[in-house]
């Protein structure tokens, strides 16, 4: 298995971008309003950085993941915690996306559908490209969704530009305030976030001096893009209606009306959301199996895929409703997971492993 | 890799029994739905009535003419909110109803003034809905009532309305979105078009579809609605151009200036409108500074001035400037007197120019509109003068140049 810069750059931006253009709009503009574009930008920039100490930190245990360095380098007992906090996060957030799919597909597409259809057919999907191709085959699929997602994000913005009111960006930061601001940042920025995956993402690259490039580079294009999309929303719609629709974008697309005979676009909006989902779920789906049987030193990686699969499956029917997956994104996704596992432990490891390199050095002088 | 065919084979099986036939829907099984009619039912219940595609009878052109049918016909029923309507609706109805084509929502004159806050969420929360709408009040009769009245045309009021609405300049399919965004804003109040039955010619009764003198439906102004969503009560027409004016959304309006005083019109295509508050150093007081831009072709003038000569153009676009200032001018404190409601978006100007002192006014925004001062000025432009300089039934002695 083998990951080229180029598919990093593409898996981090499909990977990202979906889900944040989906979700996060409504709540950040919840607290920002029409200064929404801000916190996007401040949410940008954070999560450019988050993305680049992690990289920077992976490429300091070159041909080794997450999982193996940091016993190495917190001791055999807190590195295990750390690994630990991690697989909790992913395990749990397949469950949340699966349900979240799901939800969404049901409501736009498939009213009659049952639920397990959809997470059965998703869980097929990620089996097979998990085991056919691990992450070279999740790799090689973002190479051919990332750029239909720029294109349909590109037709999002001409289509809508004549819908567009640039009143609608006033008044600038009155209304709101920092704290607000900031409270909009938090959501994307948790998005974002999830870069720091590239700490077990590293060791597949065939080419390490490429990693942090590609890495960061992805991460800009998948924030500029969910920035350009908020933008959008606020200027077609102003800022109190999203706020209140659970996916605002959506609602923008159904609104797209291009000389009266381009219209009901939404279908096509919500299969280009799913090839992102596909995507995410996979690779989250990858890093959970190949986490645990690192962990548990099993010699055979992707017997790990059947347990974790009919795990997820149940995970997924275990979630009771909407508002817990609503609940599971406000509080541990932007409360715990944000702070510990996206700037905490990357900050971290990259300090201590710093650290015993120096001791290590003036050791042998 | 050969133990592995038996799973292979159970993994396409699946295909056959997971590919998406729960909400397999023919076409044949839709009734596409193209306008929505709300109203007060004589037992105080909801009414809702839609206008559906009658698909068999509309055709393309150069099918098999003569006497071609309608291409729709009107449904309704009653119950305690939408939801429930429509279930009544579907034991009358053969096919599910699809509102994805939904572009148009009439409301009947009852209905608006009891006001739309308890009943309207319906639009949003279903997903196939889309928030580009028309939305108009139906003056002083039912929507179901206007929902039967044919074009000639077009293939069904609900196509008739919408067009008539973008062929006189005004909101169009933005008329919901507006609405809701008003509805959601301190500094301005939801102003929604209204539609009314007439005949195709003034002042004589109308007769059936296939008659010279056909009803047809007509656009006759905008509504007046406050904070809670309640309809107030009507401008006309004349007076819905300047609101739309106001608010920098009219695309297109003729202003036309007194006959007895040589009447001339000029047709603006390029329409501005800029709101300015100000306010007095004494006692912080606001008032409203309106610039009104347009510019556009001439259209009349029945004065015999030569309009090749730019004193006399200068001339007339000061005419019609007072014409605009007064008329707005009149529309705005008819207005502030009658309703003292800001539609017009003053509020808002406030909001986004000056956010500090707004956050003082915006509580009482609904008392102190009414006694703002606000002046309009126009500012007019004549771009073109056609193709003539002087009037030609004006002899050279009587053109003025």
């Amino acid at each position: 298995m083998k990951l080229s810069g180029l598919q990093i750059f593409w898996l981090m931006f499909t990977f990202e971008t979906g889900n944040m253009i989906l979700l996060t709009v409504s709540p950040v503009m919840e607290d920002a309003k029409q200064d929404v574009w801000i916190s996007y930008l401040i949410a940008s920039l954070l999560g450019v950085l988050i993305v680049y100490i992690a990289s920077k930190t992976a490429l300091l245990h070159p041909k080794q993941t997450l999982v193996q360095f940091s016993r190495s380098v917190f001791g055999k007992w807190i590195g295990t915690i750390v690994v630990l906090v991690y697989l909790i996060q992913w395990y749990s957030v397949i469950g949340n996306i699966l349900r979240e799919f799901a939800d969404f597909t049901i409501t736009t597409l498939l009213p009659l559908t049952p639920p397990w259809t959809l997470y059965v057919t998703m869980l097929l999907l990620m089996i097979y490209v998990t085991y056919i191709g691990g992450i070279e085959g999740i790799g090689r699929c973002s190479e051919v969704f990332g750029p239909i997602i720029i294109l349909s994000i590109v037709l999002l913005v001409i289509f809508s530009l004549k819908d567009v009111e640039t009143i609608n960006l006033l008044p600038v930061y009155i209304d709101t305030g920092i704290y607000s601001i900031w409270k909009g940042t938090l959501t994307p920025l948790a998005f974002l976030g999830e870069s720091v995956i590239i700490l077990m993402l590293a060791s597949f690259t065939d080419d390490p001096k490429k990693v942090v490039k590609s890495a960061v580079s992805g991460i800009t294009l998948a924030a500029f893009s969910a920035t350009i999309v908020a933008l959008c929303v606020l200027l077609v719609f102003g800022p109190d209606i999203p706020a209140k629709l659970r996916h605002p974008i959506f609602d923008v697309i159904s609104y797209l009306s291009v000389m009266d005979f381009i219209q009901n676009l939404e279908i096509l909006a919500v299969l280009v959301w799913i090839l992102s989902v596909f995507i995410k779920l996979s690779l989250y789906f990858f890093l959970s199996c190949y986490g645990t049987a690192q962990l548990f030193k099993m010699k055979d990686w992707r017997k790990m895929i059947w347990i974790a699969g009919i795990f997820f499956f149940a995970l997924a029917q275990f979630f009771p409703d909407t508002s817990y997956t609503f609940g599971y994104m406000k509080t541990y996704w932007t409360q715990y997971a944000l702070p510990i596992n996206m700037v905490g432990i990357p900050i971290l490891l990259w300090i201590v492993t710093k650290v015993r390199k120096k001791m290590k050095v003036s050791g042998t002088m | 890799m050969k133990k592995y065919s038996a799973i292979r084979f159970c993994l396409c099986l699946n295909l056959l029994f997971l590919s998406g036939c729960w909400d397999r829907k023919e076409l044949n099984d839709r009734a596409i739905w193209l306008a929505t009619g709300w109203d007060v039912a004589e037992t105080g219940e909801i009414e809702i009535s839609g206008q559906i595609v009658i698909p068999a009878n509309v055709q393309t052109q150069g099918g098999s003419g003569g006497a071609s049918q309608q291409g729709f016909f009107t449904i309704s029923s009653r119950g305690k909110n939408v939801s429930d309507a429509l279930q009544n609706m579907q034991t009358k109805l053969p096919r599910e109803a699809f509102f994805g084509q939904r572009r148009v929502v009439f409301l009947g004159e009852e209905f608006a003034k009891r006001g739309l806050k308890e009943y309207f969420d319906v639009n949003q929360r279903a997903s196939d809905v889309s928030l580009r709408s028309d939305l108009f009040v139906v003056k002083g009769g039912k929507a179901k009532d206007l929902l039967t009245v044919p074009n000639p045309m077009e293939k069904s009021p609900a196509v008739t309305s919408l067009k008539e609405h973008r062929q006189s300049g005004g909101r169009g399919d933005t008329a919901y979105l507006n609405f809701l965004i008003a509805a959601n804003l301190d500094g301005i109040r939801p102003s929604v078009p209204v539609m009314e039955m007439s005949s195709s010619i003034e002042g004589e009764k109308g007769g059936k579809v296939d008659s010279p003198n056909p009803k047809v439906v007509q656009l006759a102004g905008v509504t007046v609605f406050n904070r809670n969503l309640k309809m107030l009560g009507y401008l006309n027409n004349e007076e819905n151009r300047d609101l739309l004016w106001v608010m920098g959304l009219l695309k297109k309006m003729t202003i036309s200036t007194p006959q007895s005083k040589g009447g001339s019109s000029i047709n603006l295509t390029k329409i501005d409108c800029k709101i300015e508050p100000i306010f007095s150093q004494k006692n912080d007081q606001v008032s409203f500074k309106v610039i009104l831009k347009g510019a556009g072709a001439l259209q009349e003038s029945n004065s015999g001035l030569d309009f090749e000569y730019s004193e006399n153009l200068k001339l007339l676009n000061k005419k019609f400037e007072k014409v605009a200032e007064k008329q707005v001018q009149r529309t705005i404190e008819k207005v502030q007197k009658e309703y003292g409601q800001d539609i017009f978006g003053f509020g808002e100007a406030i909001h986004r120019k000056h956010p500090i002192r707004w956050k003082t006014l915006k509580d009482n925004w609904d008392q102190t509109f009414p006694k703002t001062k606000i002046s309009v000025t126009a500012q007019i432009k004549i771009k073109r003068i056609g193709m003539e300089g002087p009037s030609v039934l004006f002899k050279d002695s009587e053109i003025k140049k």
